[in-house]
């Protein structure tokens, strides 16, 4: 097969049926990762080069072109500013609407993704290994043995922990200080 | 190891990098610099980076010197401990003059979100003033200071053999990128992150920043290690194993290497000297006997809302200990008003960093959620499994099936770094369009995603044109013996 009738198969979006010489393509109607032959000339790179089947810049040019009916409600921005410990007093909330509808418009991509999520764990989305022992009392006890043969030697000695208050502007005994005590008849 | 050059004239540059290009957020006294330099050559010689001069950015803890993250919320922020990778490069007898400058809290793609203000592009500065005044570029981001400090020279010399910055979405491959030095992040867990702030666990790594790579790669030598005290570190039996891995494929370096170059890369808005600098290095990499194949990874298509959905939902985990209380600047009057807890502490977050608060609350919030973090992670995993599929290495967490002993795996992956040149310090900072700032992480962010190891290597002279080098995950040493193989071509 030559690159050249790739590039077309491309253009045309057809998947993998159409690859069935190449070794390793998936049959499904989703796209699917592949491995192309390789390249032998210069032309068949310049032909690579100059074939493009998605933009960025279509991205770019759906967060520039916000209207205004589209925005987030101030309402909805007054929540997540209470949400994030942030003051609505002196917040631009029209410059803040504008942002996270921006943000938002990029964000909603993800529900177009034309793949067949129901047999994906998210669990696996973190970078740990996929499969792990299980964990049993022994083995955890002695992984906390290791841990108190090698004493850090940052850590209070006297109960083997940071003194977090130590951090703190204003404390007392050991305790964090909060001003203002408890908030009555908030909104 | 470090390139020849007196600690007085060290001590002497110092000042002029940091006047001319806003590199450090704290400068250690010259009098601690020279006795630390002395004692190394009196008690280490030996030691593996002994004479080598160094700087860290400024998210990485150090108990004798303040830690802030670039941001008004830490300016006072003295950390209780030291972070493993600054104990382990002491060991090793590096000299580290300073802390780096840096986008707030690692968030930022150019170096212009900075208490500090933005750091300037060594390798791009022009300082004639005309009508436009005084045209700077910016360094890339967020680990502007460290990329800075390797590229900037005094008098023709180099000052800093090397930087450390931390990569969470190509915050160290894109300024090395920009400062046309090398830039590596090893595959996620590789290096320690005890000490490291955290802005999003679940992608944040510990990048090298060098213009020479035996420098380098003695850095990574001394930073590759377990470490017990961070959960996310690689334990040694995987470690183990990857380099058992690694010596199987040690005929990879005899055999013509399999390149992929990826279809969803291809962007018709490249800068045109990007795309044609990486067009004329794939060319010669094809005429030296290189295999390069065409690969496609369709994922990559949502690298970017993926990223800005999980990085600023980790963010607002991350962030929330900002209080005053525990941690952060705190207001001298009060810590609750009738709007929010802490509002008054937390109004010390600068413009990004709070606007990537509001989008992760947003994203968490069960109100508005629609699935969007869910989805995110779904899609995580996909990606993570085609870069799998296009390997010939194994990928010793998820244990897919590689492409081992298959002609069809590829070795490595090529693709640019940036997708623009660097812009003029001036336009970026008054560009009210933050998400556009968003989009010139499209070639690195998806390394991230996956955890890969990635090397960005200038192709251009000192223009500022990178390309990266991608490995499967664990395969470290295979993205640098394969860079070292290029740089002596």
């Amino acid at each position: 097969m030559s690159l050249s009738h790739i590039t077309s198969l491309l253009k045309r979006r057809c998947c993998c049926p159409c690859y069935s010489q190449l070794a390793r393509c998936y049959h499904s109607s989703v796209s699917k990762p592949w491995i192309g032959p390789v390249l032998k000339s210069n032309h068949e790179l310049d032909q690579f080069f100059n074939t493009y089947n998605w933009s960025v810049s279509k991205y770019l040019q759906d967060t520039s072109s916000i209207t205004k009916d589209k925005l987030p409600s101030r309402e909805v921005v007054l929540k997540l500013l209470k949400l994030s410990g942030l003051s609505s007093l002196h917040a631009d909330i029209e410059a803040i609407q504008y942002t996270l509808a921006r943000q938002l418009q990029l964000i909603s991509k993800l529900h177009n993704a034309p793949v067949d999520t129901t047999e994906l764990d998210p669990n696996h989305a973190r970078l740990f290994p996929r499969e792990n022992k299980l964990l049993t009392y022994e083995t955890l006890m002695k992984k906390i043995e290791c841990e108190n043969l090698e004493p850090e030697e940052q850590l209070d000695s006297s109960n083997k922990s940071w003194k977090a208050t130590d951090t703190a502007t204003i404390s007392k005994n050991g305790y964090f200080i909060f001003r203002h005590g408890l908030l009555k008849d908030r909104n | 190891m470090s390139q020849a050059k007196s600690i007085d004239h060290v001590i002497k540059a110092l000042p002029k990098l940091q006047s001319r290009y806003n590199i450090f957020a704290h400068l250690e006294p010259s009098t601690k610099i020279l006795q630390r330099y002395n004692d190394i050559q009196k008690n280490q010689p030996n030691s593996t980076l002994a004479g080598t001069i160094s700087a860290i950015k400024d998210n990485i803890v150090t108990q004798d010197s303040n830690t802030t993250c670039a941001s008004q919320m830490l300016k006072e922020y003295k950390s209780p401990f030291t972070a493993t990778i600054v104990k382990l490069l002491s060991n090793a007898g590096t000299t580290i003059v300073g802390k780096t400058n840096m986008d707030e809290f690692a968030m930022g793609s150019l170096g212009i979100h900075s208490c500090y203000g933005p750091t300037i592009n060594p390798s791009r500065a022009f300082f004639a003033n005309d009508d436009m005044g005084k045209r700077e570029m910016v360094t890339g981001g967020s680990s502007s200071g460290s990329a800075a400090a390797v590229s900037a020279t005094i008098d023709g010399d180099n000052i800093i053999d090397f930087a450390l910055g931390t990569d969470t979405g190509g915050s160290v491959r894109l300024p090395a990128s920009y400062c046309s030095v090398l830039g590596f992040k090893g595959s996620y867990g590789r290096i320690s992150r005890y000490g490291v702030v955290s802005f999003a666990q679940s992608l944040d790594t510990v990048g090298i920043f060098a213009k020479d790579l035996p420098i380098l790669r003695g850095v990574f030598d001394v930073l590759n290690k377990y470490d017990r005290k961070d959960p996310t570190s690689l334990n040694d039996l995987l470690r183990n194993e990857i380099i058992e891995l690694s010596d199987k494929c040690l005929h990879r370096l005899q055999n013509p290497l399999r390149i992929g170059i990826v279809q969803e890369f291809n962007q018709e808005s490249v800068d045109k000297d990007i795309k044609s600098a990486f067009h004329d290095f794939i060319g010669q990499l094809m005429e030296k006997g290189y295999t390069v194949v065409p690969i496609s990874i369709p994922s990559i298509k949502y690298s970017l809302p993926i990223y800005y959905t999980l990085a600023p939902s980790e963010a607002v985990s991350n962030l929330s200990r900002y209080d005053g209380i525990r941690f952060g600047t705190r207001d001298p009057n009060e810590d609750v008003n009738n709007e929010a807890f802490f509002s008054k502490t937390r109004s010390n977050f600068g413009t990004e960093v709070r606007n990537r608060l509001i989008l992760g609350n947003y994203n968490l919030s069960s109100s508005f959620a629609h699935n969007n973090y869910i989805q995110a992670q779904k899609l995580r995993v996909n990606l993570i499994n085609e870069f799998d599929f296009m390997f010939k290495f194994p990928n010793v967490l998820t244990r897919n099936k590689a492409n081992v002993g298959d002609d069809n795996g590829i070795d490595f992956i090529i693709s640019p770094t940036s997708l623009n040149k660097p812009t003029f310090v001036r336009r970026a900072m008054s560009d009210k369009i933050a998400t556009d700032e968003y989009f010139n992480d499209i070639f690195t962010i998806p390394a991230s995603l996956a955890g890969l190891p990635t090397m960005t290597i200038p192709i251009r002279g000192n223009e500022p044109i990178g390309i990266q080098i991608m490995g499967q995950y664990g395969d470290d040493q295979g993205v640098l013996d394969f860079t070292s193989t290029l740089m002596k071509k």
